[in-house]
C-alpha cells in the first residue's frame, strides 16, 4: 500500500510543531516514540504507521485551532474517533497530526420534544441511547461496535447496522452537523429542523471519510423505540432459498427490522463459541426481526413464515421472550468473534451486491476459498444485499496476509461485476482505495476529488485515504492525474 | 431564447462542452418558477431524455433517464405495485395550474417529496445513483444501484436538491417501495392550530409508525390528518389504539378522501389560491406553531408533524422577514412561488463561511458558471 | 495481531502466555468504551487496547519505557472490566502483570513514587505494621499538608482507610453441631483483617450455621494480591507460596478442602490464578477450588428470619468480582431471596479503590470514587453492600451510610448481628 510521500520539511520540524501543538491543546499531547505505538492503526492493523504526533482536543475551538495551525504549516490532518474504521480510515501518517476526538464526549442536548440530541463527536453511538432510553427513544443505527465507535465516525463513515433495513443508515438519522473546515472556520448544515437549507452538504460530508473536515457537533434524529420485537430463527436447506426468502419477504412489503444471514460455516464457528442452539442441519440459516406493537409484530411474523415455509425452510422457530430474542441473536452477534477463535486473524469484507445474485456470489467465494486456501465465514445484511465474508488467515504464516487480501480483492471485484459496490458500510479508507477503479472512471474519480478541492485544497485531510491516487488542487477542481501515476510512497508493512 | 433538445447523453455532453454562455438546464421546464430566474439566451432542455431504463421489481430500483415523466414512472411501479417512497408530488402545477407533472430529474433536482417523506425519507434518501454531466461537458456518474453504499463521496445526497446549478442529471437510479396493502387516515376536525401540532408531534413520538403526519389550515375547517400505512390487520390494530390514546375523538376518513387530502398535500397545487405567494419552511417541529403566529400566513399547511410547513401569503410577503423569522426558530425559509417582480432571496440566506463553501462546490462541478448560473444563489 | 518474539524470549513461560494473548486482540477497541480511565481520560494510552500495544512493544523490545509509558500502565485499575468486554477473549492480566513486573525491573519512577510504591508494598501485608501506622496517621493526617509530598500520600492512604479496629480472636477450627455439610478453608487476609475484621466473623458464624466446617488460613498474613497489583513479583511468590503452604498443612491429613474460601474478591481473584503465578500444581489445585463466599453460599439453602425483609441495599458489584471472578450475579441473587430490596446503581463501573490505586493515582480514584458515590445514594438505600474489602473502604470514605459486606448482610439475616 503506497501513502502519500513524506514531507521532509515537516520532519524537520517535528520538535517545533509538537511544542507549538502543545500550547494549542495543553496537556492534550502524546509524541513519545514508544507511547505512540497505542495510535499506530486502527482496527485494520494490516497497515501501521505511527504519526508524527498525536492530539486530543477538548473542545471545538481547540479543534479550529489545530487545524488553522496544521493548514498554516502544511501538516497533513487524520481525524480519529474510537478507532474502530475496519477500513483503514484513521490510520495516520507519519508526517501528519493524528487528531483524536475521544475527549469530546458530552452530550451537549437532549431535546425530546423535538425528537433529537445534540452531541459532541466523541459521543459512543450507544451513549446516546443510553442517554435517552429512559424515556422511551433510541437512536436507530447500530453498527455491531456501537460500545465503542464515536458518533463521528459514524458521520465520516456513515455507518449502517443491522436495523438499518427498516430505519436507514447514519446518513438518513442526521438532522445536522457542525464541521470545522480546514483553515479553521466551522460551518454548520442543518439543525434542529427536517431540512437543511441550501445545497444538502449535510448529505455530501456524511460518509467523507475525514477527506472534507472534522465533525465538531452531531444533531442525531431520535426514534421513539418500538414497544415490542420479535426475532424469527430460521433454517434452509440452501443459501438460495434464504435468500430467496429474503427477497419475497421485502417484495411483500413487509418491513422486518433487520434480516441476518449466516451460512454453514458460520454456524458452526458460534456454535462452537457460544452454543445458542442454532439448527445445525441447515445449510444457511436467516434471522429475522419483526419490531412494532405487538399485534403486527405477530401478524407479519406469521407472514414471514409462510413465506418462508414456501421457500422450503428446514424449521422455523420464533422468539418467545426478550431473553429468546437475545439467544437467536447471540450467534449472529458472535460470529466475528467465533471467527476469530477459529483463526488468529481476520479481514472482514463489506461488498454490497443486489439481492438476486446473492446464490452465485456466494458459490462463487466458497470456490474462491478454496483457490486462496483460506477458510471464509460468511454473515451478512441480506435484506439490503450487504455481504460481510470473514476471511481468515495466520498473519505471522508468510503470504497468509497477501493471499488474504488478494483474495478480499477478488470478493469485492465478483460485487462490482454483478452491480453491486465496494463497500455498504465500513468505508474505502486504505483497504479499497485502489480498487476504486473498478467502480469509477478516472473523470468520476477526478470530479469526486475536485469536491475534496472545494473543502481541502492544500490536500491536506487525510490525504492517501479513498482516491487511488492523490491530485493536486488547480482553481476550479483537481488537476487530473494520468494512469500510472502513483504518487504514493510506500507504505513499509509491519 | 434558443432551446436545446438532446436525446441523448453525449448531445448534453456536447451542449454543454460546446456551451459559449450559461444554459438554463430544465426537464419540462414546469418548475422554472422556483428559485432565481436565471438570465441565459439558452435553455438545455432534458425532457427528451426519456424512458424507464432498468426496473428490477424484485430488486425495488430502476433507472431512468432524467427527462422522464413523473406520472410515467408512476405509472411503470403501479404496475408491480410499487411505488415512489418519498411521495413526490406534481408540484409543477404550482406555477402553471392544468401544466404537465414533471420530470422525475427534476423532481429530484428540486428535491420534491410528499408527506410520507415523515417515515421513508426524502428525495435524498432514494437516490441511489446518477449520471450527469458537469459545466466542463463531462459525463460522470456516482452512487450505484444497491442501498447500502458508501464507496466515494455521497454526491446523489448533493444532486438531490442542486437545481441544476452543479451539473445536468441525466439518469437517475432510485429505489421503488411496495405499496402498502392498507392505508387508514384518522381526521381531527377543528383543532386549534397549537394543539393539532402536539398531537402530530405526540404521534410522532409514539410507536404507531405513522407514514403521514399534516395539518391543513388551507381553508375551511382546519383538518389534522394521520396516516397509517402498512398491512390491513396492523393498520386496524394501530388505528384502534392511537384513537382511543393521543389522538382521541379522530374520525377514520373514507379510503378514497384519505388519499385524496394526501395527494394534494403531495401536489400542493390545489390547496392553494394560485394568486398568493408561497413559502417553505422547516423549523424544529415544536417550533412551527411559533414560525405560523409570528409570520401570519393566510393560509399554511403542516407537514411532518410541523417539521415542514407550507404558508401562503396573499400580498408579496417580506423575504427578509421570513427568513429572520425561520432562522430565530433554529430552521430557514425557502420562497417557492414568488409574487411578481420579487427578486429577493429565495433559498435560505447563508453565512459568508458556508456561502463561500457552497461557491467552491459550485465550481468543482462548474467552473465556468455554464449551469443555471445565479438560480440558487447570486454568485453560485 | 503479529507480534514479534525472539525464540529466546518465548522460553519465560509468562512472556509466552503473554504472546499468546497479543495474538489473540484482534485491535477492535470493544473493550475501550467500558475502562474507567479511557471514558474519564479519552486517550487511548488509558484504555486496555493502548495499554496492550504499549505493553506489547515494551516486552518486543526488552526496552526501558518512557515515564510517559509507565505514567499510562500505572494508570490501570487492573478492574478487569475490559476482560468482560473482549469478544476475543483476551486475558489481560497475563499483559498487565508482566508489564508491570517489567517496569519493576526496569523502569526508573521518581524516587518519592517509588519509595511509596515500596513503602505499600512493605507495610499493607503486614498487620503488626498496618495498624500502628493507621493509628499514627489519623492522629497526623490533619497535619499531612505539611508533610514533604513523598510522605502526603501515605499519610492521605491513612486518612483514607477507617480505622484499626481489633476483632474477636477466631478458633482454627471452628465446627458445626452435627455432621458438617462441607470443609472449608477461610482466607483471612491482610487489610481486611485490621480494617474491618467483623467481616470475618461474620464469615465463620454464617458458614457454620449452615453446616460447614471452617479452617482459618493465612499464610504469612497475605495472599500476595497487593504486592501483585504492584508488580512486586518476588514478595508476592513469598506470600502466595506460605498460603499454599498453610492450605497444604491442613489437607496433610489426607482431607481436601472441598473449597478455599475468600471473602475480599480482590484476593480471592489472584488467589484463583495462584497456580498461573507460581508456575506450580499446587498452586493451581488452590486456585481451582478458590471460591467467592457469595459463590459458595449461592447453593446453600439459607435459614431466613424477617426483621431485615424489604430493607433497601444498594449492591456495588466489585470489579474483582464481577470481571475478575466471574460472579456478578451471585451475591444480589442471594440478597434477594433473603427478602432485602436490592438495587443497583447506574455508574456498573470501577470505584477506584482497586487495590492501592486509591493512594497512587487519587485523582482518578477521587473522581470514580465520587461517581460511584453518586450513583449508589441516587438510588436511596439503608446499606451499601460489596463484596470487596477495598471498594468498601473506598466507598465508606464518601458516604454518610452504613457501608458493609455482603456476607454482614446475610449473617444478619440468617440470625446474626444486625451490622
Ligand atoms: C467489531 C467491529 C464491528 C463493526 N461493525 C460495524 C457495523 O456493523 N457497521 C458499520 O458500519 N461499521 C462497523 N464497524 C466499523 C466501524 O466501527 C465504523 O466504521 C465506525 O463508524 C468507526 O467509528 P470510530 O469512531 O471508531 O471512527 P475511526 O475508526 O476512528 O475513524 C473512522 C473514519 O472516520 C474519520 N473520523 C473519525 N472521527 C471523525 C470526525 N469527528 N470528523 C471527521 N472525520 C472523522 C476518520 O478519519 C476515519 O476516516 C465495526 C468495527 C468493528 C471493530
Ligand atoms: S483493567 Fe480496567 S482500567 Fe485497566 S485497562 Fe482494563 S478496563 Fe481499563
Ligand atoms: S476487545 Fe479484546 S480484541 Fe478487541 S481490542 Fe480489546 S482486548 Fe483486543
Amino acid at each position: 500500500m503506497r501513502m502519500p510521500d513524506l514531507d521532509p520539511s515537516v520532519l524537520a520540524r517535528r520538535a517545533a510543531l509538537i511544542d507549538a501543538l502543545r500550547r494549542l491543546v495543553p496537556d492534550g499531547v502524546v509524541a513519545e516514540d514508544d507511547a505512540l505505538v497505542a495510535y499506530d492503526s486502527d482496527a485494520l492493523t494490516a497497515y501501521r504507521q505511527k504519526p508524527l504526533a498525536v492530539v486530543l482536543p477538548r473542545s471545538a475551538d481547540e479543534v479550529s485551532a489545530v487545524l488553522r495551525f496544521c493548514s498554516s504549516n502544511n501538516v497533513k490532518i487524520v481525524p480519529r474517533g474510537a478507532g474502530t474504521s475496519l477500513s483503514g480510515g484513521a490510520l495516520p501518517l507519519g508526517d501528519g497530526v493524528l487528531l483524536g476526538l475521544s475527549r469530546m464526549n458530552k452530550i451537549l442536548d437532549v431535546d425530546l420534544e423535538n425528537r433529537c440530541a445534540v452531541v459532541q463527536p466523541g459521543v459512543t453511538n450507544l451513549g446516546i441511547t443510553r442517554a435517552v432510553e429512559a424515556n422511551g427513544f433510541y437512536y436507530a443505527p447500530d453498527p455491531s461496535s456501537q460500545i465503542a465507535c464515536t458518533i463521528g465516525g459514524n458521520v465520516a463513515e456513515n455507518s449502517g447496522g443491522i436495523h438499518c433495513l427498516k430505519y436507514g443508515l447514519t446518513t438518513n438519522n442526521l438532522l445536522g452537523v457542525e464541521l470545522a473546515l480546514l483553515d479553521g472556520t466551522r460551518v454548520r448544515f442543518g439543525g434542529k429542523a427536517l431540512d437543511a437549507g441550501g445545497l444538502d452538504l449535510l448529505g455530501l460530508v456524511t460518509g467523507s471519510e475525514g477527506l472534507l473536515g472534522v465533525v465538531t457537533e452531531v444533531t442525531v434524529r431520535l426514534r421513539p423505540k418500538p414497544p415490542s420485537a420479535k426475532a424469527l430463527l430460521v433454517a434452509f436447506p440452501s443459501i438460495e432459498a434464504a435468500g430467496q426468502c429474503v427477497a419475497d419477504v421485502i417484495a411483500e412489503g413487509i418491513v422486518p427490522a433487520a434480516m441476518e444471514i449466516m451460512d454453514r460455516f458460520a454456524v458452526d464457528a458460534v456454535e462452537a463459541y457460544c452454543a445458542p442452539g442454532y439448527p445445525r442441519e441447515a445449510a444457511a440459516i436467516l434471522i429475522a426481526e419483526l419490531d412494532g406493537m405487538e399485534v403486527e409484530v405477530e401478524g407479519a411474523a406469521r407472514e414471514v413464515e409462510r413465506i418462508a415455509r414456501a421457500n422450503g425452510a428446514l424449521a422455523c422457530e420464533g422468539s418467545a421472550s426478550d431473553a429468546d430474542r437475545e439467544r437467536i441473536w447471540l450467534g449472529r452477534k458472535a460470529a466475528f468473534a467465533a471467527a476469530g477463535r477459529i483463526a488468529p486473524d481476520m479481514l472482514c469484507m463489506d461488498g454490497t451486491i443486489p439481492r438476486r445474485a446473492l446464490p452465485r456470489v456466494l458459490t462463487r467465494i466458497g470456490e474462491m476459498s478454496k483457490e486462496f486456501g483460506l477458510p471464509v465465514a460468511n454473515v451478512f445484511h441480506a435484506g439490503d444485499g450487504n455481504l460481510h465474508p470473514l476471511i481468515m488467515f495466520d498473519v505471522m504464516k508468510d503470504g497468509d496476509l497477501d493471499r488474504a487480501e488478494k483474495f478480499g480483492a477478488a470478493i469485492l471485484t465478483l460485487c462490482v461485476e454483478v452491480g453491486g459496490v465496494l463497500t455498504g458500510e465500513h468505508g474505502v479508507g486504505v483497504e479499497k482505495r485502489d480498487l476504486m477503479p473498478l467502480m469509477f472512471s478516472e473523470i468520476d474519480l477526478a470530479q469526486q476529488q475536485a469536491v475534496k478541492c472545494a473543502f481541502d485544497p492544500q490536500s491536506l485531510l487525510n490525504p492517501g485515504k479513498v482516491f487511488p491516487s492523490l491530485s493536486a488542487c488547480v482553481e476550479g477542481g483537481a488537476m487530473h492525474v494520468h494512469q500510472g501515476r502513483l504518487p504514493f510512497a510506500n507504505l513499509p508493512r509491519l | 431564447m434558443q432551446i436545446l433538445k438532446p436525446d441523448t447523453e453525449e448531445q448534453v455532453v456536447e451542449a454543454i462542452r460546446d456551451a459559449k454562455a450559461p444554459l438554463s438546464v430544465e426537464g419540462q421546464g414546469t418548475k422554472q418558477g422556483f428559485g432565481h430566474p436565471v438570465e441565459v439566451d439558452t435553455v438545455l432542455r432534458l425532457a427528451g431524455l426519456s424512458g424507464v431504463t432498468m426496473y428490477e421489481p424484485d430488486e425495488m430500483v430502476f433507472t431512468a433517464k432524467a427527462g422522464t415523466p413523473l406520472a410515467e414512472i408512476e405509472g411503470v411501479l403501479a404496475e408491480k405495485g410499487q411505488c415512489l417512497g418519498f411521495e413526490p408530488g406534481e408540484i409543477g402545477k404550482l406555477w402553471n395550474e392544468g401544466g404537465s407533472g414533471g420530470t422525475i430529474g427534476g423532481t429530484v433536482a428540486a428535491a420534491i417529496a410528499g408527506p410520507r417523506r415523515f417515515a421513508a425519507g426524502a428525495a435524498r434518501d432514494h437516490l441511489l445513483g446518477f449520471t450527469a454531466v458537469n459545466g466542463r461537458g463531462e459525463r460522470f456518474k456516482a452512487g450505484g444501484r444497491v442501498v447500502k453504499n458508501v464507496t466515494g463521496y455521497d454526491l446523489p445526497k448533493l444532486a438531490a436538491g442542486s437545481f441544476g446549478t452543479l451539473f445536468a442529471i441525466t439518469e437517475v437510479t432510485l429505489r421503488a417501495l411496495p405499496r402498502a396493502q392498507a392505508a387508514t387516515v384518522l381526521a381531527l376536525e377543528g383543532k386549534e392550530p397549537a394543539a393539532a401540532l402536539r398531537i402530530l408531534r405526540a404521534v410522532a413520538a409514539s410507536p404507531f409508525e405513522p407514514s403521514g403526519l399534516i395539518h391543513l389550515a388551507t381553508g375551511g375547517t382546519p383538518r389534522t390528518l394521520i396516516r397509517l400505512e402498512g398491512h390491513s390487520e396492523g393498520v386496524a390494530a394501530r388505528a384502534a389504539e392511537l384513537s382511543k390514546t393521543i389522538a382521541k375523538d379522530a374520525r377514520r376518513l373514507e379510503a378514497d378522501e384519505g388519499a385524496r387530502l394526501f395527494r394534494a398535500a403531495a401536489d400542493l397545487h390545489t390547496l392553494f389560491d394560485p394568486e398568493t405567494t408561497l413559502w417553505r419552511a422547516s423549523v424544529p417541529p415544536a417550533r412551527a406553531h411559533d414560525m405560523t403566529t409570528r409570520v401570519q400566513p393566510v393560509a399554511w399547511f403542516a407537514d411532518a408533524a410541523g417539521g415542514i410547513l407550507w404558508l401562503a401569503f396573499r400580498n408579496a410577503s417580506d423575504p427578509a422577514a421570513l427568513h429572520a423569522a425561520a432562522r430565530d426558530l433554529g430552521g430557514h425559509a425557502t420562497l417557492v412561488r414568488k409574487g411578481p417582480a420579487q427578486t429577493d432571496d429565495v433559498f435560505p440566506p447563508l453565512d459568508t463561511a458556508t456561502l463561500a463553501l457552497t461557491s467552491r462546490v459550485k465550481a468543482a462541478f462548474d467552473p465556468a458558471r455554464r449551469l443555471n448560473p445565479g438560480r440558487m444563489y447570486k454568485d453560485v | 495481531m503479529r507480534t514479534n518474539f525472539t525464540p529466546a524470549q518465548l522460553e519465560d513461560p509468562q512472556l509466552a502466555a503473554a504472546e499468546k494473548q497479543l495474538r489473540a486482540c484482534v485491535h477492535c477497541g470493544i473493550c475501550t468504551a467500558t475502562c474507567p480511565t479511557y471514558t474519564l481520560l479519552g486517550d487511548e494510552l488509558d484504555g486496555p487496547r493502548g495499554r496492550i500495544q504499549l505493553i506489547q512493544h515494551m516486552l518486543e523490545t526488552d526496552a526501558v519505557p518512557s515515564a510517559k509509558v509507565v505514567t499510562h500502565i500505572d494508570r490501570c485499575l487492573s478492574c478487569l472490566a475490559c476482560v468482560s468486554a473482549c469478544p476475543s477473549g483476551v486475558n489481560y492480566p497475563r499483559l498487565i502483570d508482566k508489564a508491570r513486573e517489567h517496569i519493576e525491573r526496569k523502569a526508573q519512577r521518581p524516587w518519592a513514587r517509588r519509595l511509596l510504591r515500596k513503602a505499600l508494598g512493605q507495610v499493607l501485608p503486614h498487620r503488626e505494621l498496618l495498624r500502628p501506622l493507621l493509628m499514627l496517621g489519623r492522629i497526623g493526617a490533619p497535619f499531612a499538608a505539611l508533610l514533604p509530598e513523598a510522605l502526603r500520600a501515605p499519610a492521605r492512604l491513612a486518612a483514607r482507610l477507617p480505622k484499626a479496629e481489633r476483632g474477636t480472636p477466631i478458633a482454627k477450627v471452628s465446627r458445626p453441631s452435627g455432621t458438617p455439610v462441607g470443609r472449608v478453608a477461610l482466607h483471612v487476609g491482610c487489610v481486611q483483617e485490621v480494617v474491618a475484621p467483623r467481616i470475618t466473623r461474620a464469615a465463620v458464624r454464617v458458614l457454620v450455621r449452615h453446616g460447614f466446617e471452617v479452617t482459618t488460613v493465612e499464610g504469612d498474613g497475605c495472599c500476595g494480591a497487593l504486592n501483585h497489583h504492584l508488580g512486586q513479583a518476588a514478595e508476592a511468590h513469598t506470600h502466595a507460596k506460605a498460603l499454599v503452604a498453610d492450605i497444604a498443612k491442613h489437607e496433610d491429613d489426607g482431607k481436601p478442602f472441598d473449597a478455599i474460601v475468600t471473602t475480599a474478591s480482590g484476593c480471592g481473584a489472584v488467589v484463583r490464578d495462584i497456580g498461573f503465578q507460581l508456575n506450580d500444581e499446587r498452586g493451581a489445585a488452590v486456585g481451582a477450588r478458590t471460591r467467592d463466599i457469595a459463590d459458595l453460599l449461592r447453593g446453600v439453602p439459607l435459614k431466613t428470619g424477617r426483621a431485615h425483609r424489604f430493607t433497601r441495599v444498594a449492591y456495588h458489584a466489585a470489579c474483582s468480582l464481577t470481571h475478575g471472578m466471574k460472579q456478578a450475579a451471585a451475591a444480589p441473587q442471594i440478597l434477594r431471596t433473603l427478602g432485602f430490596d436490592v438495587v443497583e446503581p447506574r455508574d456498573t463501573q470501577c470505584c477506584g479503590s482497586a487495590g492501592v490505586y486509591n493512594v497512587l493515582e487519587p485523582a482518578i480514584a477521587d473522581r470514580l470514587q465520587q461517581r460511584k458515590a453518586a450513583t449508589l445514594m441516587e438510588t436511596q438505600p439503608k446499606y451499601i453492600a460489596t463484596g470487596n474489602i477495598g471498594c468498601l473502604a473506598q466507598i465508606a470514605a464518601a458516604v454518610q451510610l452504613p457501608v458493609v459486606h455482603t456476607i454482614e448482610l446475610i449473617d444478619w439475616a440468617t440470625g446474626g448481628p444486625k451490622p
